[in-house]
């Protein structure tokens, strides 16, 4: 039977842990941590990279790497609390016609699901590398004051990066 | 007796099904038995994984503070006008680089020119003058324990 991972999503790291032998043990990811900085960026030479290495071009290419998503995720562009981080943030953020909020990265723009997304891909791939198997369901963790809207996208963002999100 | 007949029917219908009950009560202590012993030998072998990795990686911490006493001898080097004193300093540097490559620490290579790679090197400032995203200059030296990326080097970039 497949694991089942628990995810910890946070704004600023994310970790991931299995239960093994009874036990939920932290996973440590590719760069040998037992936390991802839940950053990702379009680098200047054109490639998608997520996490440490994100962080570690993040001074030079501010405008197109991404943190702090969670911030965002699941609320509308009108919310006043968007408005505020939008004033310091250093990346482009606009209103997505859905009125959700889409942030610009390379040429594109994408939706803070799909963001989120990525550090969840990231998280996964690691993961499997550590369990040396494939990973298909998981818990993902929200704040309890999260909304029914950030919940979901949060869940979204789960199975845009091949998770089954499961409810606990 | 009627009674007793009477009785002894439900009886070995009972008896029956309690021998149903027992072969899968059997069958799942032995599925169970089985599965812990998977995964005993799976733990066995995550664990001897486990041993080596900490054998390997588990000085990271100490390793990573002595990192920065070779970065205070790569500061001293260019200020201290004494040949006589530059050669020791870089004796000592050797010895201690030597000292680390025993426990799997190598000095990452950069160089000024160097396309920017993330894997190896974080960048702390954007500089104008040269091609873009190749390093500027190279503010400390990175290193790597086990062929993993212990500390990237801290570079300057060009815009």
């Amino acid at each position: 039977m497949p694991k089942i991972v628990g995810i910890d999503l946070g704004t600023t790291n994310s970790a991931v842990a299995a239960v093994e032998a009874g036990e939920p043990k932290i996973l440590e990811n590719n760069e040998g941590n037992r936390t991802t900085p839940s950053i990702v960026a379009i680098s200047k030479a054109g490639e998608r990279i997520a996490g440490l290495l994100a962080k570690r071009q993040a001074v030079t290419n501010p405008a197109h790497t991404i943190f702090s998503v969670k911030r965002l995720i699941g609320r509308k562009f009108s919310d006043p609390e968007v408005a505020e981080d939008k004033k310091w943030l250093p990346f482009e953020v606009r209103e997505a016609k859905n009125g959700g909020v889409e942030i610009q990265m390379g040429d594109q723009w994408h939706n803070t699901e799909e963001i989120s997304a990525w550090v969840l891909a990231k998280v996964k791939a690691d993961a499997e590398a550590n369990l040396g198997e494939k990973i298909e369901e998981a818990v993902i963790t929200v704040p309890a004051y999260f909304d029914d809207s950030q919940r979901q996208a949060t869940k979204n963002a789960g199975e845009i990066a091949g998770l089954k999100v499961l409810n606990h | 007796m009627n009674s007793t007949e009477e009785k002894d029917i439900p009886q070995n219908e009972g008896d029956d099904s309690s021998l149903d009950e027992l072969k899968a009560q059997a069958q799942e202590y032995l599925d169970g038995w089985k599965r812990s012993k998977a995964e005993l030998i799976n733990f066995k072998k995550e664990e001897s994984e486990r041993v080596s990795s900490a054998q390997k990686f588990g000085q990271k911490a100490l390793i990573s503070d002595l990192l920065t006493v070779l970065d205070s001898f790569e500061l001293a080097l260019p200020s201290v006008g004494d040949e006589n004193a530059v050669k020791g300093i870089e004796m000592i540097r050797g010895q201690m680089r030597e000292v680390l490559k025993r426990y799997g620490v190598e000095v990452l290579g950069v160089n000024v020119g160097d396309a920017f790679d993330a894997n190896i090197h974080e960048s702390i400032e954007e500089v104008e003058g040269g091609e873009a995203s190749t390093i500027a200059e190279v503010v400390s030296l990175g290193y790597a324990l086990h062929g993993r990326t212990l500390r990237p080097a801290r570079v300057k970039v060009f815009k």
